[in-house]
């Protein structure tokens, strides 16, 4: 018994059916034995053609949800996939953090050299300290001696 | 978006003749991408900044893929979860001139324009009630996408296209039933 033959036997399942409407070319074996049924079985028949009605209705259906493709052209495409945008984005964050921390280093100085602020009686306290313990270090020294 | 150091390194190893071979690609496939996109996401905009983004992969990418179709569907896919994920809108690349349908074009008689806007919406909510998966699918094999191309694209097993492709045609079927009817 051929394999066409075999396929009449049965009626035609969904993959086949699906094939047949939805991939025709894919497989010719498979459409000549679907036709070769169809002839023969109307019911499978009935099934196949409202399928391909289906098909074409959704198709009709999901173009009235169109607009006009964009006029972007290749030659522009290609001209912003040549620009390394990664390299520029790296850099631009460099710069970004070395003038956060040029303004840091800015703000230190000038808030270190008002008299008023705390900053500025830090500095000045921490600089004092030191001289007062190089002073006492100093006059020990000159006890022992 | 990020570009990988590969496809970087593989744009300066670009055949010859890639340029034009893209070009016709482009020319052949963009509306077809955009469209695509457009009807899956219901945003023009979008789908305009994801099919020059998958162009753009493409042309970094330096060669052609075997699957091409297969590829931008899959590329496209990716950038759109990507872009759903954080809700970011990457930068337009290019300057756009699109010519918009006009709403008060006044050859189209109002009601007529009543019923294809309320077709329109019929239609959109008929995808809105199918999985992502076979949305999508049917929005590929609308496009001609192939059994291989879709399967690609989705990540899937190019066996099972069929009969989940007639399962996500009787799903709209029975969605656009009940809203467009």
């Amino acid at each position: 018994m051929s394999a066409a033959e075999q396929g009449n036997l049965g009626h035609i399942s969904d993959a086949e059916a699906a094939t047949v409407v939805y991939a025709p070319g894919l497989d010719p074996e498979l459409e000549a034995r679907v036709l070769s049924h169809v002839a023969s079985c109307a019911d499978c028949g009935r099934r196949l053609e409202a399928l391909r009605i289906a098909d074409r209705s959704i198709g009709e259906l999901l173009s009235s949800l169109d607009v006009p493709a964009p006029g972007t052209s290749a030659a522009a495409l290609m001209r912003t996939a040549r620009t390394p945008r990664r390299q520029i984005f790296v850099t631009s964050r460099r710069h970004a953090a070395a003038a956060v921390i040029a303004f840091m280093v800015v703000a230190a100085a000038a808030a270190a050299a008002i008299p008023a602020s705390p900053l500025h009686r830090f500095v000045v306290r921490a600089l004092s300290g030191e001289k007062g313990a190089a002073a006492a270090i100093r006059s020990r020294g000159s006890a022992v001696t | 978006m990020k570009i990988h150091s590969r496809d970087e390194g593989a744009a300066n190893k670009r055949p010859p003749d890639f340029e034009e071979a893209f070009c016709s690609l482009f020319d052949q496939q963009f509306a077809s991408l955009f469209r695509y996109l457009q009807r899956l996401t219901g945003d023009a905009d979008l789908a305009e900044d994801l099919a020059q983004e998958v162009f753009v992969r493409l042309y970094q990418r330096g060669s052609l893929p075997d699957d091409t179709r297969g590829w931008m569907g899959a590329v496209a896919n990716n950038l759109l979860r990507d872009d759903k994920r954080t809700a970011k809108r990457r930068l337009r690349l290019l300057e756009k001139r699109r010519d918009m349908l006009d709403p008060a074009d006044p050859s189209i008689a109002a009601d007529e324009k009543v019923l294809a806007a309320e077709k329109r919406t019929a239609v959109r909510e008929a995808l809105e009630k199918l999985s992502e998966r076979d949305r999508r699918m049917l929005l590929l094999r609308h496009e001609g996408y192939s059994y291989r191309e879709i399967a690609h694209a989705l990540g899937m097993n190019e066996t099972s296209v069929g009969t989940l492709l007639l399962r996500a045609t009787t799903a709209f079927q029975a969605a656009y039933g009940e809203t467009g009817s």
